[in-house]
């Protein structure tokens, strides 16, 4: 049996060679014996297959278009069995392999393995180094996220300031002068087909030109040589073995913390997704992956057209140049150790700049608050795109546009913030005198038209509040005259409270809608009285309306409820509502007939009328 | 057991026997031939791969952005640019393109200035307690009227770009249309990115 077997073996190197392949492959002679010092360039080896082997199942559930790119990541991320994991070995050896390329070059420099006979290995070692670069670059975007489409934006604008060939290049790395379809395609095929490739045809050609020179040996020799099979192996394998470690431990930190009962492990685990791209929607915490932190931090002293250029495009290119000359330079002593000075200062340079840039921002409000609102974008995405209509064909940036939490919020920033407060406004309105810290304007619209809001309206004590009427010309109007009158002062708490309590549940609120249900007699008699004893009705219309209507103040049928709402923000000033008594309020949609001239849409009113309200989609509790 | 290759059982390629010219003609057909046969599927590769150079992007038209009732003092406001958005296959109907920044100056008229930062492309933030435009990106700051507050020391290269404003449309209807367009960033001379 073992006698056909050898035969076999026999006859298939004959035809094939193989054994000498693998002897060449595996007998590489270690002068001086196996050292951990020598692990660098195979973990490195590792890191990238470790990419190819994960890139290529990520490029099984990837599809690069705008509305599908953010969309196809999701489900990777947060539907797919076990998506979470590829997805996270894949972003962090990504990460991982930027520090490997740092210490293998550290490796490289100081024991001098550039010199002659090594120029080419050297050179091509740079090259892999800028291509493993595009590669993280390229990678950044695809997710189509806010931040890797911000960030990258700002890192194509700057390859358009290049002389001469700079804007081709940018409009063809681009596809066009916008961010879009051909973006992501031309950013897909560059990160999963041409720099892969590239990648390779170096790595081999890196390979090749190492075994040809042969190991260089660090002086003086420790022990007696050996053979690359089994002791280097060994090392090596302990080494990538510690490099998978690592990233794993990264992908899983957060399960490490703990604190994160019931909830799939996309959600905390692995690599991070922001809310989908979208343009219209500036998103101000954008900053590039940690380890380009230094070169972001570096443009911020370089001021205007020319110092720029100097900034983005000559200095770094003058430190690659170096580099690529450090075999020349290190020829003598002296030159070696000028090698290793400049190396070690472009280090502790950049390592001073990624600190510099993350003590800024740690220390600025407006980079916090918006890194905040990204997470909470992000998180709510994903509970609309797992709520009952899903992601829309038309791409998940829909989904929060179309979310009154989350767009209604943000119109009111846009629109209304200035006068009027809001507790969960993203935006406050600009304090008259700063020492005051009062806002200016309009009533605070936090819980507007609930029972507390309402109890502080008619409350002789607030109403003339800046909460209230306060800012406004009603402060002196009719509205307050009454609260203030004694007659609203002698009557009786419980029939206050009804009133309240009865104008409140015309707003049928979702928040108060069990509140209202369980209150429905206090609600009727308080009907009554605002239709009768109360005098509401002197001035207001409740469920009375006439022909020749001549009652001046804001109807009270439905009061804070979408109607009424819908109709207030559009003409403060029609008949049913301020009429002429009103103070300021600008008119959001007050051609109905010619909706073109109206400054709100229909749709964007409702989305912020839902948002006043507490009105959007949140998912039953379990 | 002996190598099996027919290099090494001394199959030996005959020495040509031709004269020095026809070695001459054939090493150039043959470079001619694989030349063309390589180039070809690269250049219509290429071709295509730089279709978006020879592309215009279109912008340029006058855009309605908001109505003269909606700026309200002189601080700079910001508005979504909207309109209907070709990107490559797809029309967005009604597609955010932009952003700009309107204000109404003391002589009544309104400015418009398009709010992505001039340096490298990030939109900038008005703040208002302060009533500057500032950069989230790389700190460059502007007065409300697009200056730059101090252009020795500021990354971007140039002042916000202001745009044109349709002014006998906004004497008679009170709309404001503006002329949106975006300009190449990092240059010191304000460029249209066409």
């Amino acid at each position: 049996m073992s006698k056909i077997l050898q035969n076999l073996g026999a006859w298939f190197d004959d035809r094939t060679g193989w054994r000498g392949f693998v002897h060449e492959a595996l007998y590489e002679r270690v002068p001086g014996g196996a050292r951990w010092r020598y692990v660098w360039g195979s973990t490195l080896v590792f890191a990238f297959v470790v990419q190819l082997i994960t890139g290529l199942f990520l490029w099984m559930g990837y599809s690069p278009s705008a509305q599908t790119a953010w969309e196809s990541v999701y489900y990777m991320q947060h539907e797919v069995q076990g998506g979470w994991l590829l997805r996270g070995l894949h972003h962090f050896m990504a990460q991982a392999m930027v520090v490997l390329l740092a210490l293998h070059l550290m490796q490289v420099v100081i024991d001098g393995a550039y010199r002659a006979p090594r120029e080419f290995n050297f050179w091509t070692g740079l090259i892999l180094m800028q291509i493993v670069l595009g590669l993280s670059l390229t990678g950044y975007l695809l997710p189509w996220d806010q931040k890797g489409y911000w960030a990258t934006k700002v890192a194509t604008s700057l390859a358009g300031i290049v002389p001469v060939a700079g804007p081709t290049v940018q409009r063809v790395v681009v596809g066009g002068t916008t961010y879009g379809h051909q973006t992501l395609t031309r950013f897909f095929a560059l990160h999963a087909g041409v720099l892969p490739a590239l990648l390779i045809g170096f790595l081999v050609l890196h390979v090749y030109l190492f075994r040809r020179a042969g190991l260089h040996a660090k002086r003086p020799l420790k022990r007696a040589d050996t053979m690359f099979w089994p002791d280097q192996v060994l090392k090596d394998a302990v080494a990538c073995l510690a490099v998978l470690a690592v990233v794993l431990v990264l992908t899983c930190l957060p399960a490490f913390k703990g604190g994160h009962g019931g909830e799939a492990p996309g959600e905390y685990l692995g690599a991070e997704l922001g809310a989908p791209a979208d343009p219209a929607n500036q998103y101000s915490a954008a900053r590039p992956e940690w380890y380009f932190l230094f070169l972001f931090q570096f443009l911020k002293f370089f001021h205007g057209e020319t110092q720029e250029i100097v900034g983005a495009i000559v200095i770094p290119g003058l430190v690659m140049g170096m580099f690529a000359l450090m075999p020349f330079i290190g020829r003598s002593k002296a030159g070696h150790w000028f090698n290793c000075v400049f190396l070690f200062a472009l280090l502790a340079g950049a390592a001073t700049l990624t600190g510099l840039a993350i003590r800024e921002d740690r220390g600025k409000e407006d980079y916090l608050k918006a890194v905040a609102e990204a997470e909470t974008q992000a998180e709510r995405v994903v509970v609309l795109a797992r709520g009952p209509q899903g992601i829309p064909p038309t791409g998940a940036a829909s989904l929060l546009r179309n979310d009154a939490k989350t767009e209604g919020r943000r119109l009111f920033s846009r629109w209304c913030a200035s006068c009027h407060e809001h507790a969960d406004s993203p935006v406050h309105p600009a304090p008259t005198d700063p020492q005051a810290q009062t806002p200016t304007g309009a009533p605070k619209l936090t819980a507007f038209a609930t029972r507390e809001w309402l109890s502080g309206l008619l409350n002789p004590a607030h109403i003339d509040s800046a909460e209230y009427f306060g800012e406004t010309t009603h402060k002196e109007g009719e509205m307050s005259g009454f609260v203030h009158d004694q007659k609203w002062a002698d009557a009786e708490a419980p029939d206050v409270e009804r009133v309240v309590v009865a104008l409140s549940a015309e707003a049928k609120l979702p928040l108060q809608r069990e509140l209202d249900e369980s209150d429905d007699d206090r609600i009727k008699t308080g009907r009554a009285l605002i239709a009768g004893e109360a005098g509401c009705t002197d001035c207001h219309r409740f469920h009375d309306e006439k022909e020749d209507d001549d009652r001046t103040a804001p109807t009270l049928t439905g009061y804070g409820s979408r109607a009424w709402l819908l109709g207030m923000i559009s003409n403060p000033s029609d008949s049913l509502y301020y009429g002429s008594n009103n103070d300021r309020m600008p008119t959001f949609a007050g051609h109905p007939d010619n909706p073109e001239l109206n400054q709100l849409s229909k749709h964007q009113l409702g989305l912020l009328v839902d948002w006043l309200r507490g009105d959007w989609y949140e998912p039953a509790e379990d | 057991m002996a190598k099996h290759t027919d290099k090494a059982a001394g199959g030996e390629v005959p020495a040509p026997a031709d004269g020095q010219r026809r070695g001459f003609l054939t090493k150039l057909v043959a470079i001619v031939v694989g030349g063309i046969v390589s180039v070809v599927p690269a250049a219509a590769g290429l071709v295509a791969f730089f279709d978006p150079v020879r592309r215009k992007s279109g912008q340029g038209g006058f855009i309605r952005v908001a109505t003269l009732d909606s700026l309200a003092g002189e601080s700079p406001q910001f508005f979504q640019v909207i309109a209907d958005k070709q990107d490559a296959w797809n029309l967005y109907p009604k597609e955010p393109l932009g952003g700009v920044y309107l204000r109404k100056t003391a002589a009544g008229d309104v400015e418009c200035l398009n709010a992505t930062c001039p340096h490298a492309g990030c939109n900038v933030d008005f703040v208002p307690e302060k009533s500057v435009f500032k950069c989230p990106c790389h700190n460059s700051s502007f007065e409300a009227d697009g200056t730059r507050i101090d252009p020795e020391h500021c990354p971007s290269p140039r002042d916000l770009d202001t745009l044109e404003v349709d002014q006998d449309q906004l004497k008679q209807t009170g709309e404001i249309l503006v002329q949106y367009r975006n300009f190449r960033t990092g240059l010191a001379k304000k460029v249209p990115d066409e």
